[in-house]
């Protein structure tokens, strides 16, 4: 029986459509809404906690929420957002027990190293991802959600606000001190990703 | 427009965040202003960098093992809601059988009936309700302790009661089998 899913010609099934037939049992629907938000889960709880193992068990339990408590969704909220905000909970949940832990071995007495300037003075766009990686790591929790929501996610302010619970105008001063801190810790590779943004992709030298 | 009111634009500038006249400020002072031009450039590329971030991807099969997941979770819960079903009825069970042995019995003898109901609390004892089985062996008890507002029924011919009609009667239970019930309706 072909329900549209799979059939290119149809008009694809929306979110909220699959979410009314997932409530009602259907797997099938389960699993492609599994397919949909795979990808964009990763490149968000992954950029939060880093060690892809665990993204990806957090994007399971994710999964398995969204499946447990299905008929939770109502539709006055897109699926995304739902699905974004039980996400962004389980991370949450997962960065407060590395605290602990760090905390619990006394690790957090250790000094935070700044992002180091490699040795080798030449860079490439693929070095760079990287250090930006590591420097959106080294943000506080709050613009560092708020600045992977809006620059990699790429959503809207007001969905963001929802997914945070927080005002837009709190997600707008989030982004932009989020930005401006990351200018701050980029400085040293300032003129590399200067010069990478305007799409000269080869090997930089400094000197 | 300054430098200060600009540059702290910067950010909603380059999300189309700005009210028409704001944006225009913004804009006739970046014409002129050489830092604040450059560190706008400067946002751009880290957000433009951001966007150019690989992509991550998760590995093949991964729709599968989500699925395999939710059916051994669904598994794990009919085990657990099954067993904690059985659990409960034989726990019922137990305390009927227990209770009906030892109104019928009696508590026994080498114990005296103040170190069962704890030295301190002699409440039980003293209360019009507490059986005397010193003096009346053959007494039977509605329950005990009777708790304020019921109405026990009474073992009184009785005593061939089965665990099971035991939990079927209401009154000997009181609150006791209310509870249990609101386990069974609401939870599993």
């Amino acid at each position: 029986m072909n329900n549209g899913i799979k059939d290119n010609k149809r008009p694809k099934v929306t979110d909220k459509e699959l979410m009314e037939l997932i409530q009602a049992g259907d797997e099938r629907a389960f699993t492609e809404l599994v397919a949909r938000y795979q990808d964009r889960l990763l490149n968000f709880v992954g950029r939060i906690v880093i060690d892809p193992e665990t993204a990806e068990e957090l994007i399971q339990e994710t999964f398995l929420r969204i499946y447990n408590q299905k008929h939770s969704y109502t539709p006055e909220y897109a699926v995304s957002t739902w699905i974004y905000t039980i996400a962004l909970n389980l991370a949450r949940s997962e960065l407060r027990k590395r605290k602990l832990r760090r905390f619990l071995s006394l690790d957090f007495l250790k000094e935070e190293s700044d992002i180091e300037i490699a040795d080798n003075k030449s860079f490439s766009s693929e070095s760079l991802a990287p250090i930006l990686q590591k420097a959106i790591d080294s943000l506080p929790e709050d613009y560092k959600t708020a600045f992977i929501l809006c620059d990699i996610q790429r959503l809207p302010y007001q969905q963001i606000a929802e997914i945070l619970r927080v005002p837009v105008g709190t997600v707008k001063s989030r982004i932009n001190r989020a930005r401006a801190m990351l200018r701050d810790k980029l400085k040293p590779y300032k003129e590399i990703y200067y010069e990478l943004s305007r799409g000269i992709p080869q090997i930089i030298s400094l000197h | 427009m300054n430098c200060r009111g600009a540059s702290r634009r910067l950010s909603a500038y380059i999300d189309n965040d700005l009210s028409p006249g704001i944006k225009q400020s913004v804009e006739e002072h970046l014409q002129h202003c050489v830092s604040c031009k450059r560190k706008l450039a400067e946002f751009e590329a880290i957000v433009s960098a951001a966007h150019s971030l690989a992509p991550l991807s998760i590995k093949s099969g991964f729709e599968e093992r989500v699925l395999k997941a939710v059916h051994s979770r669904q598994e794990t819960h009919e085990v657990l809601s099954n067993l904690r079903y059985r659990l409960t009825l034989a726990g019922v069970a137990f305390m009927a059988t227990s209770a009906a042995i030892f109104f019928v019995v009696g508590p026994p003898s080498s114990v005296p009936l103040n170190s069962f109901a704890g030295a301190s609390d002699s409440s039980i004892i003293n209360s019009a309700q507490a059986p005397d089985f010193y003096a009346h062996p053959e007494t039977k008890v509605p329950s005990f302790p009777v708790p304020e507002g019921s109405n026990p029924g009474t073992l009184a011919g009785n005593e061939n009661l089965t665990p099971a009609e035991s939990i079927r009667t209401e009154q000997f239970y009181g609150p006791t089998l209310q509870k249990v019930n609101e386990n069974f309706n609401g939870k599993y």
